[in-house]
């Protein structure tokens, strides 16, 4: 069962083992499916790992889908219009490629 | 500075001492949080003197943000629970955020696109500083919120140069820092660190916000800051939040991120966890104003 950093989370990941704070006492269950504000509010509470089920590729993979095309279209065009000054530099395009990673998870660095 | 820049730095400043409490009580507060002989008392004995301040602080820490099973009702408290420097960002935040409000001037400057920006820029100051000097990381934080200090004060104190600076911006797609150089003579980063000093801020903001553009010209003792907002800068940008009136992201030194020993997969790390936080903390932080 894969140990993932909590920033990678996604919602729809289903929990492998129960959440536990610093006193042992159990924040949610084993089998809950994450959400949004569930991750948020672990990223909170100080939590940096969980346990999930299944394979966290597939399953990030499927997160990645979820933005539609026109959308990646629009960050794709507002990515380049605003390192369209930076173009000949090697430092500013590591920052580029840094957003586009982040942005849009696919594309990679 | 030449004449004309001290004109400008005039013009910005006049009628600055009726602006809102922020420049004497954060000026005290920003003092207090760096003695170590100042206590948790001394600092909610002057937060609690600003009555709209104290108020801005305490739902702050009562909001589900920080998730405390109990209310938590006075300041000396949350100092304890946070401690000073969380504290003391607080109530900058929360009154840089008030004064500004005031500000806005439709068409020319975006109040809303400064403090996105603002709010980016801090918190990717703090990711950076935690990992190359963690025991700084809270100053990061208030220099990064502060980096436009400058230009906010020329925008909304001075809007007839402002224009003329955009106008500058637009013509020759340059950024805003460079613009208002060569049509002020003053560039907006210098402004704001003459407007930290004239506040009587803390020699650490008025060096970084002077230098963090150019970090290799800080003196030694505040390089690493501004070397970490210099580059949290252009990584907020990089992510979308680009500063007021900028066409693009703000260029890069290269020197400081060899010094700071940034790297590719720690930048992709510190713009993962920023795009994550950036919602639930801007929404915390927008609740202070």
């Amino acid at each position: 069962m894969p140990k993932i950093a909590l920033i990678n989370a996604k919602p729809g990941m289903i929990l492998g083992q129960p959440v536990e704070d610093d006193l042992g006492r159990v924040v949610l269950g084993a089998g809950e499916a994450l959400t949004d504000d569930l991750i948020r509010l672990l990223l909170k509470r100080g939590h940096n790992e969980i346990q999930v089920r299944g394979d966290t590729r597939i399953m990030a993979a499927a997160s990645i889908a979820q933005i539609p095309e026109a959308r990646r279209r629009e960050i794709e065009n507002q990515l380049e219009a605003r390192f369209a000054r930076g173009e000949g530099d090697s430092n500013m395009q590591l920052f580029k490629r840094v957003a586009r990673a982040a942005l849009l998870p696919e594309a990679g660095p | 500075m030449t004449t004309r820049c001290q004109a400008v730095l005039q013009e910005v400043m006049r009628g600055a001492k009726e602006l809102p409490t922020l420049p004497h009580v954060i000026a005290k507060i920003l003092r207090m949080t760096t003695s170590a002989e100042s206590s948790a008392a001394d600092i909610s004995k002057l937060i609690a003197n600003d009555p709209a301040l104290s108020s801005r602080v305490l739902r702050l820490v009562n909001s589900a943000f920080y998730g405390f099973p109990r209310k938590v009702s006075n300041v000396t408290r949350a100092i304890v629970l946070l401690g000073f420097a969380k504290v003391r960002n607080l109530a900058v935040t929360a009154s840089v955020a008030q004064m500004f409000t005031g500000l806005e001037r439709p068409g020319e400057f975006s109040f809303r696109r400064y403090w996105e920006h603002a709010v980016a820029t801090a918190l990717a100051s703090e990711l950076i500083a935690k990992r190359v000097c963690p025991a700084r990381a809270d100053d990061a934080f208030v220099v990064g919120l502060l980096s436009e200090l400058g230009k906010a004060m020329l925008a909304g104190r001075a809007p007839d140069l402002y224009r003329k600076v955009l106008a500058e911006v637009n013509e020759l797609e340059i950024p805003v820092n460079q613009a208002a150089a060569q049509v002020l003579e003053c560039d907006v980063a210098s402004l704001g660190s003459e407007i930290a000093q004239y506040w009587n801020f803390p020699e650490l903001l008025v060096q970084c916000l002077k230098h963090y553009r150019a970090p290799q010209k800080a003196p030694p003792e505040y390089r690493e800051i501004a070397q970490c907002v210099h580059v949290a800068d252009t990584l907020a940008g990089s992510l979308g939040w680009l500063g007021a009136g900028e066409k693009f992201v703000a260029d890069v030194d290269g020197v400081a991120l060899m010094e700071l020993k940034v790297d590719e997969a720690g930048l992709t790390q510190d713009a993962n966890t920023l795009l994550k936080s950036y919602d639930t903390s801007a929404a915390v932080l927008q609740m202070a104003a």
